[in-house]
């Protein structure tokens, strides 16, 4: 009993896991961390954002000595060696997940591979392992993740069906690639094979990419896509997908006509849903939504007082750095600590080429609840890095209070978006009113200053652009 | 209907609002508890006599209540009600599992026993959460805006959670309305002022000598108080000092106590003191007993029941062995454990905590040196007894090491005199001397 009994297991050693446990055990709380992957740290760095942004880097290597011609430097057709391309993803995995071990031991958390299940709320029923079959805990941090929903009618079990983890593997490169969903991972994923050469087409059932982003930001990214890609169809179902001779045929269907077109590879990416069957939840209070997900509160409690649940397993957004920043919540509420959930704002992120990034509000949500706001956006055509770079179509944005300048949210379109972003995260917890950030000297000449130049545009006119008082 | 606080036991006048487990709204089942209440002895769930939805809350976390005080009101025990709840009440009824204090048990001369004939209580409820609605659960709490509404940076709104500030009170003193941390203190500063403080939340208060802060005496600290004053004042102490040579008691523990350990117990000192308190109490019957001056009569009792005094996180708090003299050592051992163990985490019942004629005190665990106890009233005596040193005693010619415990009996002058009290204490040094010789009657 003593042996195996925990002040906190943690299941699941994605990025909210593992933090959660990381800040248990520094807590002073005897923890163990479960996940049934040999290697640790969940979809984010085995088959998602880490693996995803390797492969998004060469995608970029290839395009950009493509787009050198522009500046008179001539590269010959890359040739790109798959093998030694995977193996170079697989190492860089291998050294993040290695890290992540290193710290959990060094830390005295204890790491089991296993399958774990609640018997009920405080003893963990273990499988697949040859350790103690069962343990029991004071306090279980639930923390499984998600993984790809494939919908019933694209189901062919034909391995050119793909999901994001198979098409993360690189099988091959695909003459022809349909991409389903015209969300963040199939624009990725079909980034990074195109710029490998292959066709991409993307099929949307809804009016636009990226849906729930703002149209400004998306257009930019839309123009080069429409540019590189064969195509994108918007408001298209795809109807039925076949095993041909000729390849995997599709189906499309529009509100006005249908059409068929053949393609060498399918990657499905419609949605991810939570990780929440096979894991004795019904031994236990917990309650699960009917969508699948944990309910929690802000502490991240569930409905069962020693169960506590994080990261893609209680909702969207389905984002690493969401789950560890709950995680940590988690522990520390465990530990007796006042933590508590209220982050001001989620960035998110899209990797592609260019980057999309927002935090906060955005400003069709604000039209759409009624919410009165000033917009105040800064075009890449007038930031003197951005022309350098030969980047210009990109885009800057705040959302803010039409009263105070208070920073509601910030949204970015062009090279580097993510890394920008973090400034709008910063600027919204703080409190930060428009004056603050135009106040602040940015470093010339990079693209930080569209965010300076943004918040100038408030009050007045920016340097670098002339906005016209309104009579 | 009001629902009061019920009569819980007797002694038990009221105690302190520890959390609130039912909402304005909630529908409540009979039995459910509606508050837990930190009485001066234990912490106990207040139940409802009545099913119900409650309508408002008549009482705040941190309340003194009082037997009678209403705590809550409660809209009709109509069927509609019952009917309605079923769905909601898999885990609201949940809370009915913790056992309800023994309302009406006073009267009767058993011990422990009420509590035990449903499911075991469990060895440690875990302080119940409130329910998390299910409304405030879903991932609507992720909106992107979630924690935007109210301007103050994340260090600002960790110290209004720990000083139980509502942000949304708090007027920001910066630019777009931006709270800072010096606004959550003079906040504070302000609510402490108005008297309108919570309870929970510290309040400093600058004075000319520096910083000072106020909290309210929790319940049973007003008790202590209370209880010490009496003792002291009315009771006129006689500390009676002795010196016991326990190197051959340590011996017998040390030879014995692997054996207790096989058995699942820890013989400690505190076992083998209660050993010989009872055996001398049963030798001078005026130090088990109580005075009654209102009667005049003196009660002499012919059982046999020890506190003994546990330090808590809350204070000090006295659970009871119960009839010591029909106990051996390895069931004392085992009780005392269990006793102290829960006795810390404050789930020890109310029956346990009462019924001593007889108190022990022994700080040796924390090092402490001989001291005067104060007399438990209405027992007319208690043992305080500190940590043995091994000191040189002179024997047969030479000073040998020996390990020699001081000890301090007080009792109660009104009652028992000098020389019988000095007999006393004097046969619990025989028996700590010569543990064995107890048992062949010498």
């Amino acid at each position: 009993m003593a042996e195996s009994h925990y002040d906190v297991a943690v299941i699941g050693a994605g990025p909210g896991g593992y933090a959660a446990a990381f800040r248990a055990a520094d807590l002073g709380l005897r923890t163990v961390l479960i996940d049934e992957d040999p290697q640790l740290g969940g979809t984010c760095l085995l088959r998602g954002c880490i693996p995803s942004k390797a492969l998004l880097h060469a995608a970029r290597l290839l395009t950009e000595a493509q787009e050198a011609a522009a500046w008179g430097i001539q590269f010959d057709k890359p040739r790109v060696d798959l093998d030694a391309f995977r193996s170079r993803v697989d190492t860089i995995i291998g050294k993040l997940t290695k890290g992540v071990r290193t710290l959990a031991g060094s830390r005295k958390v204890e790491v089991i591979q296993a399958r774990a299940m609640f018997k009920n709320a405080t003893t963990l029923r273990l499988s697949g392992g040859d350790m103690l079959p069962e343990l029991s805990f004071a306090h279980a941090i639930l923390a499984t993740g998600s993984q790809p929903v494939l919908p019933a009618s694209l189901k062919l079990s034909d391995p050119r069906v793909m999901d994001s983890t198979s098409a993360l593997r690189l099988p091959d490169i695909p003459p022809r690639l349909l991409v389903i969903g015209g969300g963040y991972i199939g624009l990725e994923l079909g980034t990074v094979y195109q710029a490998l050469g292959s066709e991409i087409t993307v099929v949307e059932a809804l009016p636009r990419i990226l849906n729930g982003v703002d149209a400004d930001l998306v257009r930019p990214l839309h123009q080069r896509m429409q540019r590189r890609f064969k195509t994108i169809h918007l408001n298209t179902m795809v109807e039925r997908l076949e095993t041909k001779e000729n390849g995997l045929v599709a189906t499309f269907s529009t509100s006005q006509e249908t059409s068929t077109d053949s393609f060498d590879r399918v990657l499905v990416a419609v949605g991810r849903k939570p990780n929440t069957e096979q894991l004795g939840l019904e031994q236990t209070n917990v309650a699960v939504t009917p969508k699948g997900f944990i309910a929690v509160d802000r502490q991240m409690r569930t409905a069962e007082p020693t169960i506590f649940a994080i990261g893609d397993v209680v909702g969207e957004p389905m984002l690493a750095h969401k789950a560890s920043h709950e995680g940590l919540v988690a522990a520390e509420v465990i530990a007796g600590r006042q933590a508590t959930f209220d982050a001001a704002a989620i960035p998110a992120v899209v990797f592609t080429d260019p980057e999309i990034a927002w935090c906060g509000l955005t400003e069709e949500a604000a039209k759409a609840s009624g919410q009165a706001v000033k917009v105040a956006r800064f075009p890449w055509a007038a930031s003197g890095r951005a022309t350098t770079l030969g980047r210009n179509e990109g885009v800057t944005k705040l959302i803010l209070d039409p009263e105070s300048g208070r920073v509601l949210g910030m949204g970015l379109c062009g090279v580097g978006a993510g890394e920008l972003i973090a400034e709008g995260v910063l600027a919204m917890e703080m409190g930060a009113v428009a004056e603050d950030l135009a106040s602040s000297i940015h470093p010339h000449p990079t693209l930080t200053e569209t965010v300076m130049e943004a918040a100038e545009s408030f009050a007045g006119s920016p340097t670098h652009l002339f906005i016209p008082k309104r009579s | 209907m009001n629902v009061e606080l019920p009569f819980l036991a007797e002694g038990i006048e009221g105690g302190d609002v520890v959390q609130l487990l039912v909402r304005e709204g909630d529908h409540v089942t009979e039995g459910q508890s509606l508050i837990e209440l930190e009485t001066d002895k234990a912490t106990v769930p207040v139940p409802t006599p009545a099913a119900g939805t409650v309508v408002r809350l008549l009482v705040q976390q941190g309340d003194h209540v009082t037997v009678g005080q209403a705590l809550i009101e409660l809209d009709g025990a109509d069927g509609e009600v019952k009917k309605a709840s079923p769905s909601s009440s898999t885990k609201s009824t949940k809370p009915s599992v913790q056992q309800t204090p023994p309302t009406a048990k006073a009267g009767q001369a058993e011990f422990g026993q009420p509590l035990d004939h449903k499911e075991a209580p469990p060895t440690v409820p875990p302080p119940e959460p409130e329910q998390p609605g299910a409304k405030e659960m879903t991932g609507a709490l992720h909106s992107p805006s979630a924690g935007a509404a109210i301007p103050a940076p994340p260090s600002v709104r960790r110290l209004a959670r720990e000083l139980a500030v509502d942000l949304s009170q708090v007027k920001g003193s910066e630019a777009g309305g931006r709270i800072t941390a010096d606004d959550v203190k003079a906040f504070v500063r302000e609510r402490t002022k108005r008297g309108a403080a919570q309870g929970s939340g510290s309040n400093i208060f600058s004075t000319a000598y520096g910083s000072e802060r106020r909290e309210p005496l929790p319940s049973l600290r007003r008790k202590i108080a209370a209880n010490m004053t009496q003792a002291w004042t009315t009771i006129p102490h006689v500390h009676q000092f002795q010196e016991a040579d326990i190197t051959d008691l340590m011996a017998l523990h040390k030879r014995y106590a692997p054996e207790f350990k096989k058995k699942g117990a820890t013989l400690t000192l505190s076992s083998l003191f209660l050993k010989a308190i009872v055996y001398a109490l049963k030798l001078y019957p005026q130090l088990n007993a109580t005075l009654d001056l209102t009667n005049g009569e003196v009660i002499y009792k012919d059982y046999y029941n020890i506190g003994v005094a546990v330090d808590t996180p809350a204070g000090l708090i006295v659970p009871v062995v119960h009839q010591v003299d029909q106990k051996d050592l390895l069931q004392i051992s085992l009780e005392l454990a269990d006793l102290a163990e829960r006795t810390r985490k404050r789930t020890v019942t109310l029956e346990e905590l009462r019924g001593a004629t007889f108190t022990l005190s022994n700080m040796g665990g924390i090092g402490a040196g001989p001291f005067l106890p104060i007399i438990n009233p209405p027992q007319v005596g208690i043992l305080g007894v500190g940590k043995a040193k091994m000191t040189p005693v002179y024997r047969d010619g030479q000073f040998v090491p020996r390990r020699v415990l001081q000890l301090c009996v007080a009792y109660d002058h009104r009652l028992v005199d000098g020389a019988i009290g000095a007999r006393f204490t004097n046969e619990i040094v025989k028996v700590l001397e010569d543990f064995q010789g107890m048992f062949l009657g010498l």
